[in-house]
């Protein structure tokens, strides 16, 4: 059981890094060939502009979700230095952060229904709109997995800590 | 606008106990729309419609160039270039730390990797050459301002983006005060390097050994040196905008490096993965961030903050300087993309309503948060600078002293008193 879960996980992760790449390098090809077609061969299209738009809006929530992976998200220094304190803090954080991102899928949940429900379509591309609306709904959900699975750790870490391991 | 006003409150002291900024600003915002009855289904369109923006895209392409050039190695050949100009005078290795700070900042549009990329070069060099190392780190600590300042910049991105003004006027009014702190930056370390005999100069033989070893590091970093020309260029020649700009960066970093052949398939994928992160970071929170601007915006906080502040006094030179004792104060707590996501959309009513122009105001903040970055407890470049050169922020913050009351807060006074500084560029280049 063990192993399967791994090699979900290992996955995923292959999934998510690949994601933050193909994201960067697609955007990065769009934009640059939308230029020099302008420039060289007086042709533009916004298509290009809003696939690129879309993947950027991918890109984002994808590094997102790595960064809630690598549990790196940007925080100020914080005010609990002991280790006590710290462990309790964490604990606090990556609680108050789970609750905060399932509200958050709920909303996303939300949106992705109500975009199919109405047919949305891009202006200029014409493709369904879920396509990218969906974005929010999947990395959230794998943002909140993510963090389940840091606060697993983080009790996991505060049992240990009270059995007389630090470390 | 009380219960709102907690709620901010709420938020700060959220981020100061050390949550994650994404949370705070999540939370914040889940509590503002539950007070004020808002729809839940208010909250994912508002972060779309916001995202789904161009101009955005300015700031993944600006931070893929600069890790791509980094990676290839290029961006170490600015320091040779910088060095062989000024590096052989008194000082020159100090001068050179400046200047190559700048011209990073011309590449990248972060003071983090600014520190972080000329702080790795230079540091040993500065050491061999007499400089002790807690002086060598402030510099290069210090220097890290100019790597927002210098365009492009990403807060620069950031305030365009929130407050409706053209980025590539944002970029020449930072410029404007980028250079004044090179040029009061230089004169601090020339008075300081004046005194100290231990710092030694290597001096060239004769002048015509000294005009071809210029030449031949203008050589190597001509490709380097040729990006900023190649950005600018195209931003103010009207061929891109901004966000092109950035893309066009990006794939002449990759050419770069595959024609000098420094550039490896794991070094690029880093430096694609890299990018994805730092955009997930900091534009996820941006994504908070706007959901909460917009609560502020019809609950029209920015003009209650604006009235009350000129219900306080009248005197624009007070309420000025109120405005960056603020700005200094809530730059000492947050990074500088925190504090620029915050103020700016709160203060911009009130410094419209001061008659200051947007162009102005994007300079002032600039130099502001970029100064805060050098301000503990919240101080991004010390910490790099000190993780960088392996000793302890407080062992070399008071090296920083000097060049924050003699360089960044007098240039932050003729910023914010002298409007021309920011604004002539962007009126002789742009015409606004």
């Amino acid at each position: 059981m063990a192993g399967h879960e791994n090699k979900i996980l290992r996955w995923l992760y292959f999934a998510e890094d690949t994601g933050r790449i193909v994201t960067i390098v697609a955007m990065t090809g769009l934009v640059f060939y939308q230029v020099v077609a302008r420039i060289f061969f007086h042709w533009s299209s916004p298509a290009m502009e809003e696939a690129a738009r879309f993947i950027m809006i991918w890109s984002i929530f994808i590094g997102a979700v790595v960064t809630t992976r690598e549990d790196s998200h940007i925080r100020m220094g914080g005010i609990f230095k002991g280790p006590q304190g710290e462990i309790w803090f964490e604990l606090v954080s990556k609680t108050v952060t789970l609750i905060f991102l399932c509200v958050f899928v709920a909303w996303s949940y939300e949106f992705a229904t109500y975009s199919v429900r109405k047919g949305m379509n891009s202006i200029v591309l014409g493709v369904p709109l879920i396509v990218v609306h969906a974005c929010f709904l999947v990395t959230g959900a794998l943002m909140t997995i993510h963090t389940l699975v840091h606060l697993l750790n983080q009790i996991k870490r505060i049992i240990t800590f009270y059995r007389g391991d630090p470390s | 606008m009380t219960m709102l006003l907690l709620l901010i409150g709420l938020t700060v002291l959220m981020i100061i106990v050390g949550f994650p900024l994404f949370a705070s600003f999540g939370v914040g915002g889940l509590l503002m729309m539950i007070v004020l009855e808002i729809n839940s289904g208010f909250a994912v369109p508002a972060i779309f419609t916001n995202l789904n923006s161009f101009v955005l895209m300015a700031i993944p392409f600006f931070i893929f160039a600069g890790g791509l050039m980094t990676v290839s190695g290029i961006s170490s050949r600015i320091v040779e270039f910088a060095n062989a100009i000024v590096g052989r005078f008194k000082g020159g290795l100090g001068v050179v730390t400046i200047l190559s700070s700048a011209l990073f900042g011309a590449i990248s549009g972060s003071s983090a990797s600014a520190v972080a990329t000329i702080g790795m070069t230079i540091l040993p060099q500065m050491e061999k050459y007499g400089y002790r190392r807690e002086y060598a780190t402030a510099l290069v600590a210090c220097s890290g301002l100019l790597g927002q300042l210098i365009p492009p910049s990403i807060p620069m991105i950031l305030f365009g983006m929130l407050t409706n003004t053209s980025v590539a006027g944002c970029f020449l009014a930072a410029a404007g005060p980028g250079i004044l702190i090179v040029v009061a930056y230089c004169i601090i370390n020339y008075f300081y390097c004046r005194r100290r005999p231990e710092i030694r100069v290597e001096a060239f033989d004769s002048m015509g050994d000294s005009a071809k070893h210029i030449l031949k590091a203008t050589k190597r970093s001509s490709l380097a040196m040729m990006m900023p020309v190649l950005v600018l260029g195209g931003i103010y020649g009207g061929i891109f905008t901004p966000t092109e700009a950035g893309c066009v960066a990006a794939v002449y970093a990759i050419s770069v490096g595959v024609i000098t052949g420094k550039i490896t398939r794991k070094g690029f994928a880093r430096a694609a993965e890299e990018t994805a992160s730092i955009e997930g970071a900091i534009v996820f929170i941006m994504a908070f961030i706007m959901v909460m601007s917009r609560i502020f915006t019809y609950e029209r906080l920015p003009d209650a903050i604006a009235d009350s502040m000129l219900n306080l006094t009248n005197n624009k030179i007070v309420l000025l300087l109120l405005i960056n004792l603020f700005m200094i104060l809530m730059g000492m707590i947050m990074d500088d993309i925190t504090s620029m996501l915050i103020v700016a959309p709160l203060l911009y009513p009130l410094f419209m309503k001061l008659g200051i122009s947007p162009f102005q105001m994007a300079a002032i903040l600039a130099v502001n948060q970029g100064s805060g970055q050098m301000t503990p407890p919240v101080a991004t470049n010390l910490f790099t600078a000190a993780r960088v050169s392996g000793i302890p922020v407080s062992s070399f913050v008071k090296d920083c002293i000097p060049f924050l009351l003699f360089g960044s807060l007098p240039v932050l006074l003729i910023v914010t008193f002298v409007p021309e500084v920011s604004t002539w560029l962007p009126a002789v280049v742009m015409g606004k």
